[in-house]
């Protein structure tokens, strides 16, 4: 028993070196994270700016789609994610790498593909004052998963303060205490914001890039 | 002790939840004394240590927030006659009071309860946190906890049978010995925790323990009673330890730390599921495309690819104006409940939009396992629902699936179908005092034909390379039939082995009713025919299952030959999911030896897939018959891979812990079983894994 990590750690190493008539035993991206677990990634992260700029006028036109950027700064990712579909007023946007984001008017709704993901919100009230008066109170739901993968739901009570074109979100969930911020559009649309995201991955800044062009 | 006493009382601040310190004896607590201190639930723990010639590796298990065991495996130099002494012993401890403002956390602990008794000791402790760095703890001890300077005991007021602690053990060791529990001497003990930094923590005692063996075998000298410890978090989950004990030696050991609750990470690292597809609300109506030729064959072809990007295999399917049933092979998903969730979501995608009713059926060793119906309305209006996860789960029917949908087309390719695979394997073996842990590294090769669905013809051969499991030299001292302990003639002989050749067959003979005939080479030691029915309705906690097997043991080379050895055996058994993260199982019937009893396994179950239990098998076999350690017993690991490495998978690491492999109550290994190959696609696992539904 002294090695079972490592004796987990070979049998995984075992398996994955076999061969055989079917490829769809263990998925290739395994070893990889196996990799992570002992590697960090040498390349520079990305942020908003970097990918911003990547986005030029011929890269759009290859995408033909609406963009996001989402970056989370504590984990040093971000990408940008692709319109795929809509229902009932929540857009899910994909990365080809299997990276998806929900989002309702600007809210983020959810996540998949990232670890530790936004399972599902519940925005209504929220959404109402941030593209609205700008003050007020409101309770905003997210829910996520635990080890052993049961709901766990996180009631956010928020109010809201207005500084211009950008309304602070500030919400209290027992010892947690998070500060969203919208930065809104001449239509008074969320443009681009930084909403939280849960303990492990911090906070999620989302953008809806404009270009000159 | 006044002085700790009066810290107590003055003390005003309530006790945190705090990582604790391991002792030498792999339990919370300070440096050899135990405190009162809990692990986090679930957490598995296991310490080694070493001084003056005692290695000790210790695996302990919150079993509940207030219950724990440990199992230990320890050497000690000379003590047995000059000789080493290889000892297992089994702890128990309970936390009786959890701390408050004023009164301390008080645990009461069993050390050493089973057999011979080496580290036998009980003890009443309590501790009390200062401040959240700064802990006192305190207690009363008997047997080894109460050799030094030890008093006489209290409880002979209560009857002069306390007074007196039965030396040895009962026959061949092996079980309970409560006989000497809080008998004889009682002696206190205690000491200070104080965690310096949020990494490092110092440790003072005073120890009871008198190591009276020990030193008579000249192993040290013990100058005093007082020991000092410092721990070191060198990253979560692992801590290093040093020591000065008595004065006159010093020690070290490591801790290892692992909540199955606390995967590498949270929710997994799954990519992204197919959304759903949401329809336009005139489109329902419309039936225009089963006029389309082909129209059914298309929907098919394109479901298959979509699942198997996902991992899963289109089993069959049938499609229907409003109506689809969908056989689903999951090889990618622990959770059943995602499996089925991925399907939906592919079926919103490729259905026509007429089709409302999506009937989903888990598919393994190619018996339908259960139905789950969803409504596409439903879907379609949760995806985004706060309360996606309950109420998927309210509006979803989970049904008996045996009745087979007639118009079910199977896919191409998979009946029949021939599968091999080449790759290296590890097999380890424990507790040969020769050698505590054994390992052989070697490659496997396998092949399977599919002839239908439930009909396989398998079969698998193993060359070793490298190891030193077929050198265990040590011949079976067993005066019974070796039915199990001739193990490492088997090693030694199969070179290359035949580990298993059978003809299987699955088969679903009624509702809540599933079959299995395996015949040929079942393992490495036995071969025959063992036939199995169960009983399981889809809802309920409980299981029926009977089991026969008629069986032959296996020449040692494991090629096709057998020995001179027929046995009759078969089990009832009774299979009880208790909630609340239990499950327990209960045999009777005839073992390998042809022996008559029955097994008792209890288990704690993580909602992940975790699994920690323990098992003990009792029969007609005398204790002295089956020599040492009396009876069979043992601790079951089953841990999900996926845990560790994030991406979903299904494989698990399974292992079965023998103090002692002997050669009552053993059974028969068969791939296959019908509870193992049902159980996460039935209530109530299948609702435990529904968080992941929408994953």
């Amino acid at each position: 028993m002294i090695r079972l990590p490592f004796i987990l750690l070979l049998s995984i190493g075992l398996t994955l070196a076999a061969c055989g008539s079917e490829r769809n035993s263990l998925p290739g991206l395994a070893f990889g994270s196996i990799k992570n677990v002992f590697s960090r990634n040498k390349q520079p992260p990305l942020t908003t700016a970097v990918l911003r700029s990547r986005l030029t006028p011929e890269v759009r036109a290859q995408i033909g789609l609406p963009v996001l950027i989402v970056e989370l700064p504590k984990q040093k990712i971000a990408a940008v994610v692709i319109y795929n579909t809509e229902n009932r007023g929540h857009i899910t946007w994909v990365a080809p790498d299997g990276v998806a984001i929900y989002t309702k008017s600007g809210f983020v709704t959810g996540s998949r593909g990232v670890g530790y993901d936004l399972m599902s919100s519940f925005v209504d009230a929220s959404l109402a004052i941030v593209t609205g008066s700008g003050t007020g109170q409101a309770t905003r739901v997210q829910t996520y998963l635990d080890g052993e993968n049961q709901q766990v739901v996180v009631r956010l009570d928020c109010h809201y303060t207005r500084d211009g074109a950008s309304v602070y979100e500030s919400c209290k969930a027992g010892d947690l205490a998070v500060e969203n911020q919208y930065w809104l559009n001449k239509e008074g649309e969320v443009q681009s914001s930084r909403q939280w995201a849960g303990e492990r991955n911090g906070y999620m800044l989302i953008e809806s890039p404009i270009f000159a062009d | 002790m006044r002085k700790i006493f009066a810290g107590l009382i003055l003390s005003a601040i309530p006790a945190l939840g705090m990582a604790q310190s391991h002792t030498t004896f792999g339990t919370p607590g300070l440096v050899e004394m135990p405190s009162a201190e809990s692990a986090p639930d679930g957490e598995i723990g296991t310490t080694v240590s070493y001084f003056a010639g005692g290695l000790r590796t210790t695996l302990s298990f919150q079993i509940t927030p207030r219950l724990s065991g440990s199992f230990r495996y320890a050497t000690i130099e000379r003590v047995f006659n000059g000789a080493p002494l290889y000892d297992r012993s089994f702890d128990l401890r309970y936390r009786i009071l959890d701390e408050g403002r004023y009164l301390p956390a008080v645990a009461v602990g069993f050390q050493d309860i089973i057999g011979t008794g080496i580290y036998a000791g009980e003890y009443v402790v309590a501790t009390k946190h200062l401040t959240p760095q700064l802990a006192f703890s305190g207690g009363i001890g008997w047997g080894r906890f109460g050799s030094f300077n030890g008093f006489s005991n209290p409880l002979g007021v209560l009857d002069s049978g306390f007074n007196t602690r039965p030396d040895g053990f009962t026959g061949t060791g092996g079980i309970v010995e409560a006989g000497r529990w809080f008998r004889g001497d009682a002696a206190f003990f205690g000491g200070v925790s104080w965690k310096a930094t949020p990494k490092l923590t110092l440790k003072a005692e005073y120890s009871s323990d008198a190591y009276t063996r020990e030193i008579g075998s000249a192993l040290f000298q013990r100058k005093s009673p007082y020991n000092f410890g410092i721990d070191y978090e060198l990253t979560k989950g692992v801590n290093l330890q040093g020591f000065y004990l008595y004065g006159s030696e010093v020690g070290a050991a490591v801790t290892f730390k692992l909540n199955p609750k606390e995967p590498n990470i949270v929710g997994g690292l799954d990519k992204a599921p197919q959304p759903v597809r949401v329809r336009v609300p005139s489109n329902a109506a419309d039936l225009g495309w089963t006029n389309l030729p082909n129209a059914a064959a298309n929907i098919r072809k394109a479901t298959s690819t979509m699942m198997e990007r996902d991992g899963l295999v289109l089993e069959a399917m049938s499609i229907k104006s409003t109506t689809a049933t969908v056989r689903v092979r999951n090889g990618r998903y622990t959770a059943s409940a995602q499996a089925v969730g991925r399907t939906a979501r592919i079926l919103t995608q490729v259905l026509p939009d007429s089709v409302e009713t999506f009937k989903i059926v888990p598919v393994a060793r190619g018996i339908a396992l259960s139905q789950v119906t969803l409504k596409r309305t439903d879907l379609e209006l949760l995806e985004h629902d706060v309360n996606q996860s309950k109420l998927s789960y309210q509006r979803a029917n989970i049904s008996d699936a045996a009745a087979r949908d007639s118009d079910l087309v199977f896919s191409k390719g998979l009946y029949p179908r021939f599968r091999w695979n080449i790759g290296p394997y590890l097999s380890t073996s424990y507790f040969d005092p020769d050698s505590p842990i054994r390992a052989e590294v070697g490659l496997e090769a396998s092949a399977s034909y599919n002839f239908s669905p439930g009909l396989v013809l398998s079969g698998t051969v193993r060359q070793r390379a490298v190891g030193n499991k077929h050198t265990a030299t040590r011949v079976s001292d067993s005066t019974i039939r070796r039915v199990r302990s001739d193990g490492n003639i088997y090693e030694r002989e199969g070179s290359p082995a035949i580990t298993e050749l059978t003809l299987g067959y699955h088969f679903r003979p009624g509702k809540n009713l599933y079959g299995r005939v395996t015949l040929g080479y079942l393992e490495r030691m036995y071969g025959g025919i063992s036939s199995e029915l169960l009983w399981k309705p889809v809802d309920s906690p409980f299981a029926l299952g009977a089991e026969i097997n008629y069986l032959k043991q296996r020449d040692f080379n494991q090629l096709f030959g057998f020995r001179d050895y027929e046995v009759l055996t078969g089990h009832l058994t009774a299979y009880w999911n208790m909630g609340n993260g239990f499950h327990s199982e209960a045999s009777v019937g005839r073992y390998l030896g042809g022996d008559v009893g029955g097994t008792l396994k209890l288990e704690r179950v993580f909602k992940n897939g975790w699994r920690v239990g323990a098992y003990a098998t009792l029969t007609d076999t005398d204790f002295d018959d089956f020599g040492e350690g009396s009876f069979d017993k043992g601790l079951v690991f089953t841990v999900p891979l996926d845990s560790f490495v994030g991406t979903p998978q299904r494989k698990v690491f399974s292992t079965v812990l023998q103090p002692l492999s002997r050669d009552g109550g053993a059974r028969v290994k068969v791939k296959g079983r019908l509870y193992e190959t049902i159980r996460s696609n039935h209530n109530p696992e299948l609702v435990d894994s529904w968080g992941r539904f929408w994953r």
